[in-house]
């Protein structure tokens, strides 16, 4: 009789991983080098979120009815991402279309929110240049939209893929990688929501 | 085997003119180079073959040729 032991074959004698297990933990690597570029953000706008330098300061520029829809829209297109997955994973190719869609739509009406509030922030005299405070919240706030509209223009490429390429590996994998951005910038987001905005109300 | 590609020295080259641009203040020169940037990858993302296979009879030639030639 063979044994469990007999029928698999030892980790030296399968060969390589599955491409798509590879490819996955190549963007893993990616994501977390991204995470250890928003740590070093973090830390510098923490020490610097005092250096108002006798300007405006979070609790009086910070509108928390903005931010609170813009953290719902994020939230929400994260969700929507989820099911685009479970629709690619089902090669369902109208519900996959649909789902980036909104995904899309929920992610450029959390970015449009981020570019009014910056405008509104600028227009008041709260500019990059007035303090350190500021210099430290346009960074890493900034750095998080330019990462949601690269996300973005992922996602619209990835569509045209699968539109013209259809749903084969390359285009999965590349969907799975997708995903775990999106997840990954939503995570980052909610760092920032409690950092930045609930604690900077804070008196 | 993953195909060849010059994909990485072209964007590269759009990286140095974005780079260059962006600290001179050259905007329409950091436009340019962040659009070439992007449609290089848009192109490497759209190539049909991603891989070429290497036969095990032409590897098998290859080792003979260089165990012939190492030979004393």
């Amino acid at each position: 009789m063979m044994s469990v032991t007999d029928a698999l074959p030892s980790a030296s004698e399968a060969g390589p991983a599955p491409k798509r297990i590879v490819v996955a933990y190549g963007f893993w690597i990616f994501l977390l080098s991204d995470i250890v570029m928003f740590s070093a953000l973090f830390a510098a706008y923490a020490v610097l979120v005092r250096a108002t330098a006798g300007g405006p300061t979070g609790a009086q520029l910070f509108n928390q009815v903005s931010v609170a829809i813009e953290t719902a829209c994020l939230l929400a297109s994260s969700y929507t991402c989820g099911l685009m997955s479970l629709a690619v994973n089902s090669r369902r190719r109208a519900a996959t279309y649909f789902f980036a869609v909104v995904t899309f739509v929920l992610g450029a009406a959390f970015l449009a929110l981020e570019i009014r509030e910056f405008a509104d922030m600028i227009a008041r005299g709260a500019t990059p240049q007035r303090s350190a405070f500021l210099s430290a919240f346009f960074t890493l706030v900034g750095c998080h939209g330019l990462h949601v509209t690269a996300g973005l223009v992922w996602l619209a490429v990835m569509m045209a893929q699968v539109a013209i390429k259809g749903f084969r590996a390359s285009v999965e994998r590349r969907l799975l990688c997708f995903a775990l951005f999106w997840h990954a910038l939503d995570i980052i987001w909610v760092w920032l929501f409690t950092v930045v905005y609930l604690m900077g109300v804070r008196p | 085997m993953p195909k060849n590609s010059a994909t990485g020295f072209v964007n590269a080259f759009f990286a140095v003119v974005t780079g260059f641009a962006l600290i001179w203040h050259i905007w329409w020169m950091a436009g340019v180079g962040l659009v070439g940037a992007f449609v290089t990858l848009l192109v490497f993302a759209f190539r049909d073959e991603e891989e070429v296979e290497i036969p095990a009879e032409q590897i098998a030639q290859f080792e003979r040729r260089h165990q012939a030639e190492v030979a004393p």
